[in-house]
């Protein structure tokens, strides 16, 4: 029969929905009985969401899963006016027009309805379903963004069910994604700001507050939220009574940035198809469309990667600059979590000093009875005791009393530094002083100095560096307190000419560009090479020089000739105005050849700044230049002092950094074999280091060698030339021998080591 | 292997045939059991345990087995159900609301037989016992008229029609039971109004289907109830106190003021007297079936005939109607300038 037939195929939901797709205008009918059967199914389902029939919950389900595939094809179906719309508008306009939207209007609504009001009862797999339809429903423009979200964030902090969880989650945060990758959605995102926000504040003592701050982090991390409010978000959650509301928090604060910048590491790594190769493999295999499409993509694909490269970078600011007041922050954190009887476990506890010490000493706040807590926690029995000396490190800034930190460092050396202690912990001890004094200097005694300085000639290694590093420390920043046979040569030399002293306690020092007296110097010398090229004498005259300057001076880098190339605009003529008279000046003193006018000398060339405007390019020979100064520098001196050095006082002290030297000791044999197995690659079968060359460069697709070549050659190929040597008369022999002997002796047929 | 002599002899003799002799009893059988006995006890080995399974147990079992997968199960359950509602007395030791709660979700089973038994049994049911429960019944009957299988859907029909001669005064005035049902039966129907007509495509050469004229009866039955003239009955004294005194006699009499309940929505309101029924009906279906009864009255044949008869009920339904409802579309927005 042909109508059961019928009837079977209409039976199957997938069929229908698929019919429906194709022909929305003639199964106009069908889906509405499916609608009334919806409609019916959920009056069912709600009547009793507990107990009901298994069969009521699948077909509810099927239903659910139906209409919301159908729910958009019914909206397709209208004039695009209404697309635009939200739902309950598209109903109001389109009432005269269609009978479709009015009915799927609802839709949203009972499932909003059905899940905030029984998602706790629900059937796991039709809770899923409703989850997932809903979704779905956001995708097709049916209902937006917010509607979504405020309808799972509820649910996401009140269910009891780890896998609901676990879906809403993930789907709140792709729904957040998605409706931030085009552009930034701020009016959706101020919302589900704002809701986290009164998450964590409305009640301190609940974990509620963890939903929020995963989703902030995860947002964070991924560089769509990047401005103050998360920040706002994730100092409440720090503030919470919570300890894992509160760690969350903490640790967002240490670590997301890095964290940050390790996604976008990652994301860059992607590997980028090699064009060359796809191109070869296109000339050579037998052409296609698929082949071709291939390419296409792949060209796309390498100039994707370039146009991101060359991208400027997003200003980023992290996480601690964006906080707002975090002097008050910072007292609070230390009156709540560190100063009373709280109950934190040690781990939290040094987390929170952690990020209380680096805002300290980041902005440079007055906490000055963090300073005091410290005094019973330094001493060796105390557990992570190197943690607590980095954090005490971490907090020191120019701006504390010295008075405050001088008590401290007389109690790490009378704890940690003397010779009953162990090696380890005196080397610990000294470091902590010296990274402590590296930020305020002005907390040493000299007498207690020179007691630490003696330290020099401990036995241990990691003591003697320890001390080496403060000796070098002082011999820098305050050369008088040292005795006179530690001060070295260059710092007695800068004593003697009154170029060293030591600053005083809140002094600032001027502010300038970094290395801008390389580059005037470079500049003077370039002028004079140029100068010495055109055979003029050193003092020529002025207007000489300034057309030598306006014609010749090539160099794309000079301010005054950037205007040429068309991309800079000169601003001011500054240079070539004012300059001379100076010059002159300077050419004239030179001649008595003083030390003391040398230095002012120098301080005439870093006037260069607020003399002239520096170009671009200006810019880039400085950092060159400074670059190189810094390489020469170091090349001098210890790698290790250059990396000190490098290391700035903004950045955050690890406990690593303190114990570092501690473990000068040699390594153990698993640590040999481990570093030497670094960086060789899994050697998963046995084979001869050979092979696997072999095969790497196989796989790499380089050629062999002429040797492998030879080799290889199919042994019938070199039959012929084999008889013909055999036929050969004695004086072709010997001719072949004297050339092979030369040849050799030559290099080879390839002359190599031979000059040619 | 059978060697010797003896050995074959024995194998032969399995297939010896008896030989049957004139005025010789017939030889008897191997498995033959003399029963010819006599004896002034019988001693059973297993013993009838006391407590076996009474009438009410064997109704919870079979009640149980209503739910089960075997549909051959099910439809037997159900048999035996309608036996035990049949008898006089008859016997329902789980009520009628537990025995309602279990058989509804079968009015979609998909076994024909099942369905079929399922109907026997429901009108089996006492009608006093139904009538309390009808807005749970009629959301099980609204399932089955709008599922996707055609079977199903006639069945519906007939739930439909039981539970319109059971209680079908207090369907027709029941929460949600008016214009949802209507809205079913009109979607079915294909008379959902608007201005589109795009014909029916499932339902091959016929143009509504077999079910055409069965679907037209069926709401004609049900507009009869909605529209039914109540007779008003003469107050007399004894009211003023029954008013107050008296037990309700409908079973949810404050259900109108919905306190326990979620908000309804105009589709699931209490449409409790004539008036207001005619009122919603003109509003919402009227002008649909009107159309769909012209055009099926002009088919002529079964489909025909039902038209006729659904007509007729319209006709004496909807002939003393009015617009009496006080707040017309110009109203509604007379009050838009006031907090309330």
């Amino acid at each position: 029969m042909g109508r059961t037939a019928l009837e079977k195929t209409e039976a199957d939901l997938v069929t229908l929905q698929y019919k429906i797709r194709r022909d929305p205008q003639a199964y106009e009918k069908e889906f509405l009985e499916l609608w009334n059967q919806y409609e019916s199914t959920r009056d069912q389902f709600l009547a009793a969401p507990v107990t009901s029939e298994s069969n009521v919950l699948i077909s509810y389900r099927e239903l659910v899963d139906l209409i919301a595939h159908c729910a958009d094809r019914k909206l397709d179906s209208q004039p695009p006016v209404a697309l635009h719309c939200n739902a309950a508008a598209t109903l109001l306009l389109t009432r005269a027009l269609l009978v479709y939207p009015e009915h799927t209007v609802g839709f949203a609504d009972g499932l909003k309805e059905t899940l905030t009001k029984h998602h706790a009862v629900l059937e796991s797999d039709l809770r899923e379903k409703i989850v997932t339809s809903l979704v779905l429903l956001r995708r097709k423009d049916v209902v937006d963004s917010g509607y979504l979200l405020t309808t799972l964030l509820p649910i996401l902090v009140s269910t009891p069910s780890k896998s609901l969880r676990h879906l809403l989650f993930t789907k709140i945060l792709s729904d957040l994604r998605n409706s931030n990758t085009k552009s930034i959605n701020h009016k959706l995102n101020r919302t589900v700001q704002n809701a986290l926000f009164t998450l964590v504040t409305s009640d301190r003592t609940s974990s509620k507050g963890l939903w929020a701050v995963k989703l902030t982090r995860e947002m964070w991390r991924r560089q769509l939220w990047t401005d103050a409010k998360p920040v706002a978000i994730m100092k409440e959650a720090c503030l919470s009574d919570n300890g894992k509301v509160m760690v969350g928090g903490v640790r967002f604060f240490l670590g997301s940035d890095q964290e940050r910048e390790e996604l976008q590491d990652e994301s860059s790594d992607e590997e980028t198809p090699d064009i060359k190769q796809v191109k070869h493999q296109i000339g050579i295999n037998k052409k296609s469309k698929k082949k071709k499409k291939a390419l296409d993509k792949a060209v796309d694909k390498v100039k994707r990667a370039q146009k991101k490269k060359n991208a400027p970078n997003p200003l980023n600011f992290s996480a601690l600059h964006l906080l707002h007041d975090p002097q008050g922050f910072s007292e609070a954190l230390f009156a709540k979590h560190l100063h009373g009887k709280s109950r934190l476990a040690l781990e939290s506890k040094l987390q929170v000093l952690q990020l209380i010490t680096r805002l300290v000493g980041l902005h440079q706040l007055t906490l000055l009875s963090l300073y005091s807590w410290f005094t019973k926690h330094l001493t060796p029995r105390q557990q992570n005791v190197t943690t607590f000396l980095a954090c005490l490190a971490q907090a020191t800034h120019e701006l504390v009393p010295p008075d405050v930190l001088e008590v401290l460092i007389q109690k790490i050396a009378n704890e940690f530094v003397s010779e009953a202690a162990a090696a380890e912990v005196a080397s610990a001890g000294l470091n902590a002083i010296r990274e402590i004094c590296a930020r305020q200097p002005l907390a040493m005694t000299d007498t207690l100095l020179q007691d630490l300085v003696q330290y020099i000639k401990s036995k241990d290694k990691g003591v003697q560096m320890a001390a080496r590093g403060l000796r070098s420390l002082y011999r820098e920043q305050a050369a008088e307190m040292l005795q006179r046979k530690d001060r070295g040569k260059q710092a007695t030399m800068n004593l003697k000419s009154g170029e060293q002293r030591q600053k005083k306690f809140g002094e600032q020092e001027v502010g300038g560009i970094e290395g801008l007296e390389l580059l005037a110097k470079w500049k003077e010398d370039e002028r004079k090479r140029k100068r010495a090229e055109k055979g003029l004498s050193e003092g020529g005259d002025d207007n000489d020089e300034e057309e030598e300057e306006e014609e010749d001076d090539g160099w794309e880098v000079a301010s005054n000739e950037s205007s040429d190339s068309g991309e800079w605009i000169r601003v001011s003529d500054s240079e070539d105005e004012d300059e001379p008279a100076p010059k002159k000046q300077k050419r004239d003193s030179e001649e008595p050849e003083d030390e003391g006018d040398a230095a002012k000398e120098l301080e005439e060339l870093s006037k260069l700044a607020t003399t002239s405007i520096l170009t671009p390019a200006d810019l880039a020979k400085l950092r060159e230049l400074r670059m190189e100064a810094s390489i020469d520098k170091a090349m001098g001196h210890k790698k290790r002092k250059g990396e000190q050095q490098s290391r700035h006082f903004d950045e955050g002290l690890t406990a690593e950094q303190i114990e570092a030297p501690a473990r000068l000791r040699k390594d153990t044999k698993e640590e040999r074999i481990a570093k030497a197995k670094e960086g060789k690659g899994e050697r998963s079968e046995h084979k001869s280091t050979q092979a696997i060359r072999k095969s790497k460069k196989d796989a790499e697709g380089k050629s062999t060698t002429n040797q492998e070549k030879a080799r290889k050659k199919n042994f019938l190929m070199t039959l012929g030339k084999a008889k013909s040597k055999q036929k050969r008369s004695l004086v072709d022999t010997r001719n072949a021998l004297k050339n092979h002997i030369s040849r050799s002796k030559a290099g080879g047929r390839r002359r190599n080591g031979v000059a040619k | 292997m059978g060697s010797s002599n003896r050995k074959k002899a024995e194998k032969k003799k399995d297939f010896a045939k008896p030989k049957l002799k004139v005025g010789k009893a017939k030889a008897k059988p191997d498995n033959f059991t003399d029963t010819s006995f006599k004896s002034k006890a019988i001693v059973i080995n297993k013993q009838l345990t006391e407590d076996a399974p009474d009438a009410n147990d064997r109704f919870k079992h079979f009640f149980s087995l209503a739910g089960s997968r075997s549909d051959t199960q099910r439809r037997d359950a159900l048999a035996y159900l309608t036996s035990q509602l049949s008898t006089t007395p008859p016997t329902n030791p789980v009520g009628t609301h537990t025995l309602l709660n279990k058989i509804l979700p079968l009015m979609t089973d998909i076994s024909k037989s099942v369905r079929a038994q399922l109907l026997k049994l429901l009108k089996a049911l006492p009608a006093d016992e139904v009538a309390p429960h009808v807005e749970k019944v009629i959301l099980y009957i609204r399932g089955a008229m709008t599922h996707i299988t055609q079977d199903i859907k006639d069945d519906g029909l007939n739930y439909m029609e039981w539970l319109l001669d059971v209680a079908g005064d207090s369907v027709v005035s029941g929460a949600g039971c008016w214009v949802k049902p209507l809205k079913d039966l009109t979607s079915v129907l294909g008379w959902t109004g608007g201005w589109t007509s795009a014909p029916r495509t499932t339902f091959g050469a016929k143009k509504h289907g077999q079910a055409f004229p069965r679907q037209m009866l069926v709401l004609s039955k049900f507009l009869e109830y909605g529209f039914k003239a109540e007779s008003p009955r003469p107050w007399v004294s004894e009211d003023w106190l029954g008013n107050f005194c008296r037990l309700p006699t409908n079973p949810d009499p404050y259900g109108y003021l919905g306190l326990f309940k979620p908000p309804r929505d105009e589709d699931g309101e209490i449409y409790r007297n004539r008036e207001d029924r005619q009122d919603v009906y003109q509003r919402r279906f009227g002008e649909a079936i009107a159309t769909g009864v012209d055009a099926a009255k002009k088919e002529g044949g079964l489909a025909g005939r039902a038209a006729a008869t659904l007509d007729k009920v319209l006709r004496e339904g909807m002939g003393d109607y009015e617009i009496t409802s006080r707040t017309d579309d110009d109203d509604e927005r007379l009050w838009a300038g006031y907090i309330m």
